[in-house]
């Protein structure tokens, strides 16, 4: 009986320690070769604008925010001409209707249109198929009400279009204000590395969860696939594994002077929040096998591992106390004892790395990288982890409930009050 | 526009036969093309395996008679027999130095047929030496190779490197300094030759920490090689190859200290985190080695020493360390190739004690400093406008490491003389077989750590004529172990039956006062000498009855 629970103890422990090492190596994929700095060097002329662009601006309560990203978005450096934006609002929104109305109403922003809906679900891919019916240029993107768009990037993603055979470019989001939170620093640091790094793995591997916002995808590619998915909580991944299995063109692009700003969740709660819709969401899309119809072995793995991520960290989370539990008061061999640290020696790299990768992130925003930050990050490095962990047994405990319904995050424009140089 | 139309029509008229012979044709002009570069990749591994088969001869030739069993390769054997019997020591293990060494060959022993396939237990590790040397010289050559991108000077950074009379010597024996000199060879080459490539970086850094698990004190260079991978690295990857390959280095060699503190062996007993039982203690041992004296060798007298036997080697090496920090100037993995060396020197010159075989992970990196150097001067004076008229610029480099190659052999030959002909291990081995037909297997015997294993095993040389000996103990560990001197012999000079010594054993016992050993030979009588004019040793039987004690 000791044996068999040993036996699976040490299962255990090497699947920790393998799962710890697939994420190193999609954190470390863009740096593991000298010429793959290209894939994230945004053009460096850009060719004639010819590309014409409908963007989705879904907005729901966001009445603090919404003038300032349609101010930006009007800002950008592209013929008008050649746009037509969306602003998409659930009709009982009276609030955001209005800031938008009133936004209209000042000149210099004639394409854009409002767009309100009455029918359910309210939710984000509800809003986008409404915006996709009216939607009538080449190439369809999303941007969510807090973003902030580089200016230059339709020059980019048309010169892409232009130079490259894709059906689909996924732009890079970063969040800003790494410094606002006991959290700030870790939460910016995931999506640093995972648009970054980890996409392109992805891309090469064949399948992209794709992200929720400067995603721009060909018009007629996404209504021959029918637009997003309403009842799914995470639309953005499941068009990914929908675009992967069509065998769309999928190019990632992420350059830090171009990419989109976003803000970290204003609380740990709020982030938690965020974190149990996204595992719900994978789940969901895990449930839903569209990822069973990838061509390649390898590819159904992936994804599969990707979209089962909740049910890997809330695992962790029972193994985290065991395996203490297990180091203090269980004499085991030597050789065993040993292999159960490792994987405490992933944790290890993988918190180097991240200290790395702040100093990078801070030094291209021409900031100081102060000792305090770097402190927080180190400290609240396993309390992120367990932050995570405890989302994904939320997101379990929820959907065994059937508790499926959108806890949205809400935006206060954190990483608009200071003013960040690229 | 018509012909390219017509083209396909006439094709599809022509007879498959012509259609071979034009495929033919064009394939044998492509094979024409290609072959000078074929037969010059057949030339240049022949030239490699002629070279390294030489160093091979050169280090085989007369490897069971010269240099004497060393004290040290016996604890190393023994080591591996206690790992192929589950243990990882054959005595109470104080963390002296870390095992992949010896796990090492405890697996070749496995694979060879057991640890006296070639008679004695030493022999057999020598023979693995042979296949570590071979296994170094290859990485010099690919090092040197990929550096200076031409095959003459990693010849002569070879040959250097093989005949060096310093090498065949202490790569000779089984000694830790060997397998960590070889990993850490390995993990240069996958460095020098990773192209920016995070996977070669990767098996770079496990190379170096399997180098600092096979000897601790190869850690000296991690800063130079942490330096490498940042010249290496495009700037884009810098920060992460860096952090990657510093992050591997520790780590693994972290192992080793990890499972001191699982077996709660790390700090010494009656501290807070040692607890109150007494135990080895791994920070104990560290503190214990870093203080020991010179009094078994000092910087100076060591230097003197390899001075006197490769003087080519250690003065030019010297010289070329500091033309090489020059060239790094110009050229920056010249700079490595300067600091790994220096590093080294700088550490043992630091003081403290000094063993002779401490030269052995100098040996390949002098002949390295060497031979680029030597090149790189030679290409640049080549490159120089006067000689370019008279196109034997192009050829000067590889000319003058060609004829520094052909004047290094018959000299190192020379120096090889007493390695290609001495007798050191007659007596030793003479000693071993007469106890194993002599002497009663219930006797109590001190032995040199070179003869224990052999005395102790099934199939030992020892053992041969009989049973293998039960009550054979280390002389060194008799001093040093409690649970040996104390626990076995309860520290009665009584309890010992024989005494095999040679000169090293009187040294080492009046060095550092082995009272047990002192006693028990003031009461005992030799009865056997072997001796021939290079070594001896001596059989003494110690006397119980006191009345007929004599005095050595």
């Amino acid at each position: 009986m000791g044996g068999v629970l040993l036996g699976i103890y040490t299962g255990i422990i090497c699947l920790m320690a393998a799962q710890s090492l697939l994420g190193l190596r999609m954190q470390l994929f863009i740096w593991e070769e000298a010429d793959r700095a290209e894939l994230n060097r945004s053009p460096g002329r850009y060719a004639a604008p010819t590309t014409s662009f409908t963007v989705l601006l879904p907005a729901r309560n966001e009445e603090a925010v919404i003038a300032d990203t349609i101010d930006k978005i009007c800002r950008v450096n592209y013929p008008q001409s050649l746009l037509q934006v969306l602003v998409i609002c659930e009709i009982g929104d009276t609030d955001t209707i209005d800031k938008v109305r009133e936004r209209l109403a000042q000149p210099g922003a004639e394409h854009v249109r409002l767009i309100i809906f009455r029918d359910g679900p309210i939710n984000k891919p509800h809003g986008l198929n409404k915006g996709l019916q009216v939607a009538d240029k080449d190439v369809v993107t999303v941007f969510d009400a807090e973003d902030e768009p580089h200016e230059d990037i339709f020059n980019i993603i048309n010169t892409t279009f232009m130079s490259e055979e894709t059906d689909v470019v996924q732009g890079g989001v970063y969040l800003m204000n790494y410094d606002t939170h006991w959290f700030s620093a870790l939460n910016v640091l995931e999506y640093y590395f995972w648009f970054k790094s980890s996409l392109h793995f992805f891309s090469s591997s064949g399948l992209i969860p794709l992200g929720g916002n400067t995603v721009f995808v060909k018009r007629r590619v996404l209504q021959r696939l029918g637009g997003w998915d309403e009842d799914c909580l995470t639309e953005d991944a499941d068009l990914g594994i929908r675009l992967s299995v069509s065998g769309a063109r999928i190019r990632v692009l992420c350059d830090d002077e171009h990419v989109t700003r976003e803000e970290t969740p204003h609380s740990a709660r709020m982030l938690m929040k965020q974190r149990t819709r996204w595992h719900q969401g994978f789940f969901q899309v895990l449930r839903k096998g569209d990822w069973k119809y990838l061509p390649t072995r390898s590819q159904r793995m992936l994804a599969a591992y990707i979209l089962s991520g909740p049910f890997i960290q809330a695992a962790f989370a029972v193994m985290l106390p065991i395996s203490l539990a297990m180091m203090l008061m269980v004499k085991l061999p030597v050789l065993l004892a040993m292999l159960t640290f490792a994987p405490l020696y992933m944790f290890g790299l993988q918190l180097c790395l991240d200290v790395v990768g702040l100093a990078e992130f801070i030094r291209a925003q021409r900031r100081e990288f102060t000792l305090s930050t770097f402190a927080l990050t180190i400290i609240g490095f396993a309390p992120y982890q367990w932050l995570l962990a405890f989302a994904a047994f939320r997101a379990i405990i929820r959907q065994i409930r059937k508790q499926t319904n959108w806890e949205k995050t809400a935006h206060v424009g954190a990483h608009r009050k200071v003013e960040y140089v690229a | 526009m018509t012909s390219s139309i017509a083209a396909p029509a006439r094709r599809s008229r022509r007879s498959p036969r012509s259609l071979d012979l034009r495929e033919l044709g064009a394939r044998a002009r492509n094979i024409a093309r290609a072959l000078p570069s074929l037969i010059w990749k057949q030339a240049e591994l022949a030239g490699v395996s002629v070279m390294i088969g030489a160093g091979v001869v050169a280090h085989a030739w007369n490897l069971f008679s010269y240099p004497r069993y060393q004290g040290d390769e016996g604890v190393y054997m023994s080591a591996a027999w206690a790992v192929a019997h589950g243990q990882i020591y054959p005595y109470t293990y104080t963390y002296g130095h870390p095992p992949l060494g010896w796990i090492l060959i405890a697996a070749w022993c496995q694979l060879t047929g057991g640890f006296f396939t070639f008679g004695t237990a030493i022999n057999t590790g020598r023979v693995l030496m042979l296949v570590i040397y071979a296994l170094s010289a290859l990485f010099v050559y690919l090092i040197a190779r990929k550096i200076a991108g031409s095959v003459w000077p990693a010849l002569l950074a070879v040959a250097l490197f093989s005949f060096s009379p310093l090498g065949v010597y202490f790569q000779r024996e089984v000694l830790l300094d060997n397998f960590a000199a070889c990993w850490m060879l390995l993990s240069f080459y996958l460095l020098v030759a990773s192209e920016s490539r995070m996977r070669w970086i990767i098996a770079s850094a496990l190379a170096f920490g399997a180098a600092v698990l096979s000897k601790e004190t190869v850690v000296i260079f991690l800063p130079v090689f942490v330096y490498g991978v940042w010249l290496e690295a495009s700037a884009f990857q810098r920060r992460y190859m860096v952090t990657v390959f510093g992050y591997l280095t520790i780590a693994l060699p972290s192992l080793f200290v990890l499972a001191a503190a699982l077996k709660n062996e790390l700090f010494p007993s009656g501290t807070l985190l040692g607890g109150s039982n007494p135990h080895v203690s791994m920070i104990e041992t560290f503190f214990l080695q870093a203080g020991r004296g010179s009094n078994q060798g000092s910087f100076e007298e060591q230097w003197t020493f390899w001075q006197h036997t490769d003087g080519l080697l250690i003065l030019g090496g010297l010289a070329t360390i500091a033309a090489n920090l020059v060239i790094g100037w110009r050229r920056p993995v010249y700079r490595v190739i300067a600091l790994l060396p220096l590093i080294y020197l700088l550490f043992l010159a630091r003081g403290g004690v000094t063993f002779a075989y401490y030269i052995i992970p100098l040996i390949p990196l002098l002949a390295l400093s060497i031979a680029l150097c030597v090149y790189e001067v030679i290409a640049f004076i080549a490159r120089a406008r006067w000689w370019r008229q008279w196109t034997v610029g192009s050829w000067m480099a590889p000319a003058v490491a060609l004829i520094a190659l052909v004047a290094l052999l018959p000299s190192d030959l020379q120096l090889n003389n007493t390695n290609f002909t001495a007798n050191e291990t007659g007596p030793q081995y003479a000693a071993i077989q007469w106890m194993g037909e002599h002497v009663p297997r219930s006797a109590t015997i001190i032995v040199s750590h070179y003869e224990w294993l052999d005395m102790r095993s099934v199939g030992g040389l020892g053992a041969t004529y009989g049973a293998p000996f039960d009550y054979v103990e280390m002389y060194w560990v008799v001093a040093t172990d409690p649970a040996i001197g104390g626990g076995v012999f309860h520290n009665d000079w009584r309890n010992v039956d024989y005494i095999m010594a040679d000169s090293d054993t009187f040294i080492d016992a009046n060095g550092f006062h082995m009272t047990l050993l002192l006693t028990a030979l003031r009461h005992a009588v030799p009865i056997a000498k072997f001796q021939n004019k290079w070594y001896w040793v001596t059989i003494y039987q110690v006397q119980h009855d006191t009345s007929s004690a004599a005095s050595p």
